[in-house]
């Protein structure tokens, strides 16, 4: 269903003949810009400031629609990892590993904009932008401990080596996860001011509907992103995989023309 | 795998004891941080007494960073990795000895620690039990997940730079644990020290297991 | 932008600016890489587009 189109001076938003998408991910980003102007409309127009308590937070609820949500895509992003890196484990095909790596960058993006978002959110509270608040204290770990997932991948060079090597750190970060929460937040709960209490406002009726379809949302855009960073890695192991293929190819040429007829895995 | 673990840690602190690179590096590094912590903080008022325990377990980490690389370098000096893979011996005893071997440098060195924290912090430690048992399920959480961690980065050239970020947000929670149940210790307030000690013997448990199991894997890719 | 303000309108439009700015440039760039790695690839290896 591609539709072909003038090599590389194909423009950004026609379906580029060497790119990843597909009529598939065509769909679905369509249906995801529509979701997104919807969500907009609903988030900061429609749906009512928050007004439910004498210190209510009014229209500053609505940062929750875009904070929650990218919480819920970043900890489901990791999970994926998590369980993408068992499934290589046990079947050991290189699309499992290409789902868990394209997974664990996608979730540090997510991780990231948590990060920015509760910050916003916790400075509307606080008067500062960081106060040590337990889950954005585990969330900034967590986004640590991945960054670490992506610089040991970027170090091994091997790929069967990463895909075991990251497979095994995917499941224990991944572990590592609830420990962190669970101690920050054992951590906090006997240091915490009271001020820290007012962090989550009521949410119900048309506000809810809000919060809803931001997490539906976020996991449509995560889906989206899915779809082109996974062809992407897995364009980019063939890729490597031809190249080394090439590279070897091109060794036992050289070894066959400067001597004589060499026997054959005498090479290295 | 216990006969292995043995001959591992054996092996290890032989090379120790005749070298003494460790000891003559490691010791001096933590009462290093110790003094640098004071000229971080003031010490004439009564902030470092008040953070001794966080301090203290700062300085641990940081000698343990040191601990797991040396562990885990002995081995990758010429290749001798291969060596260690082939030699037939359990992965899961290898795992426990380099942990049983780290642990054992570790606890050393929190001696050292705790009479340079006393003397040079002028804290007097309370709750000597509280002490001790936290110490032990501590260092024997961050020695497991060193080995298991040591051993991921081992083979690799970015190993130096790599090993921390990795293994410092997973001994995080060991870092909180450790320093409340100290706190607790020093201030007598020992019940709530007890949770977070069980809190550390919970994560010694977990990170002791889960290197039995993924050790071999991580072995063979070093 | 956020320091002097009063209105919880710059923090909503901070909030909002910086997800949806974000994850646009992430997905950019995810789809410029996925064209120039594509480059290399010979159709036939490129299953989704089949």
């Amino acid at each position: 269903m591609t539709s072909p189109s003038t090599g590389s001076r194909a423009g950004f938003l026609r379906m580029h003949p060497d790119g990843t998408a597909s009529y598939g991910s065509r769909v679905l980003g369509s249906v995801l810009l529509v979701a997104i102007a919807l969500f907009l409309l609903v988030a900061l127009v429609t749906s009512p400031p928050d007004t439910s308590e004498a210190d209510a937070m009014g229209d500053l609820v609505r940062i929750m629609y875009v904070h929650v949500p990218v919480a819920i895509a970043c900890y489901t992003a990791f999970l994926v990892t998590a369980l993408a890196s068992a499934m290589y484990l046990w079947k050991r095909t290189e699309g499992w590993d290409a789902l868990a790596a394209a997974s664990a960058e996608v979730g540090v993006v997510f991780t990231a904009l948590t990060l920015a978002t509760g910050s916003i959110w916790g400075h509307t509270t606080w008067g500062t932008w960081w106060e040590w608040d337990p889950r954005l204290t585990s969330t900034a770990l967590m986004f640590v401990m991945y960054l670490g997932y992506l610089a040991l991948r970027r170090a091994v060079i091997d790929p069967v080596s990463r895909a075991k090597q990251s497979a095994i750190l995917g499941l224990v970060a991944f572990v590592n996860v609830p420990i962190v929460h669970f101690s920050v937040d054992w951590w906090r709960s006997l240091h915490q001011k009271a001020t820290i209490s007012r962090f989550d406002p009521a949410i119900e009726g048309q506000k809810l509907f809000a919060l809803m379809f931001g997490m539906v949302l976020a996991l449509l855009a995560y889906a989206w992103l899915m779809l082109h960073r996974f062809r992407l890695q897995w364009a980019e192991a063939q890729v490597e995989a031809k190249g080394l293929d090439v590279a070897l190819a091109e060794r036992r040429a050289e070894a066959r023309a400067d001597s004589d007829p060499i026997p054959e895995g005498v090479n290295s | 795998m216990l006969r292995d673990a043995r001959l591992v840690v054996g092996k290890d602190l032989r090379l120790e004891w005749r070298s003494r690179v460790t000891i003559s590096q490691l010791l001096p590094f933590a009462l290093l941080v110790l003094v640098l912590f004071a000229f971080a903080l003031d010490p004439d008022r009564e902030i470092l007494a008040e953070a001794t325990p966080g301090l203290f377990w700062l300085a641990v980490l940081f000698s343990t960073l040191l601990a797991i690389q040396r562990a885990f370098a002995v081995e990758t000096v010429d290749g001798i990795v291969d060596a260690l893979r082939l030699s037939g011996l359990d992965p899961a005893g290898i795992f426990l000895g380099k942990a049983a071997g780290i642990a054992l440098h570790l606890l050393v060195v929190e001696v050292a620690l705790g009479v340079g924290v006393t003397v040079m912090y002028g804290t007097s430690p309370s709750g000597p039990l509280l002490l001790v048992c936290t110490a032990l399920a501590a260092t024997a959480g961050l020695a497991a997940a060193g080995s298991l961690y040591g051993v991921l980065a081992a083979g690799l050239r970015v190993r130096d730079t790599l090993l921390p970020i990795l293994w410092l947000p997973v001994v995080a929670p060991v870092l909180l644990a450790a320093t409340e149940a100290f706190a607790a210790a020093y201030d007598q307030a020992s019940g709530a020290g007890w949770r977070w000690c069980g809190l550390l013997a919970a994560f010694a448990l977990l990170y002791s297991l889960i290197g039995i199991f993924a050790f071999e894997p991580l072995l063979e890719e070093s | 932008m956020i320091v002097a303000a009063a209105s919880p309108w710059s923090y909503v439009g901070a909030a909002y600016a910086i997800t949806f700015v974000s994850l646009i440039v992430y997905a950019a760039f995810v789809i410029v890489r996925g064209r120039r790695v594509g480059k290399h690839l010979p159709p036939q290896e490129r299953r989704w587009s089949q």
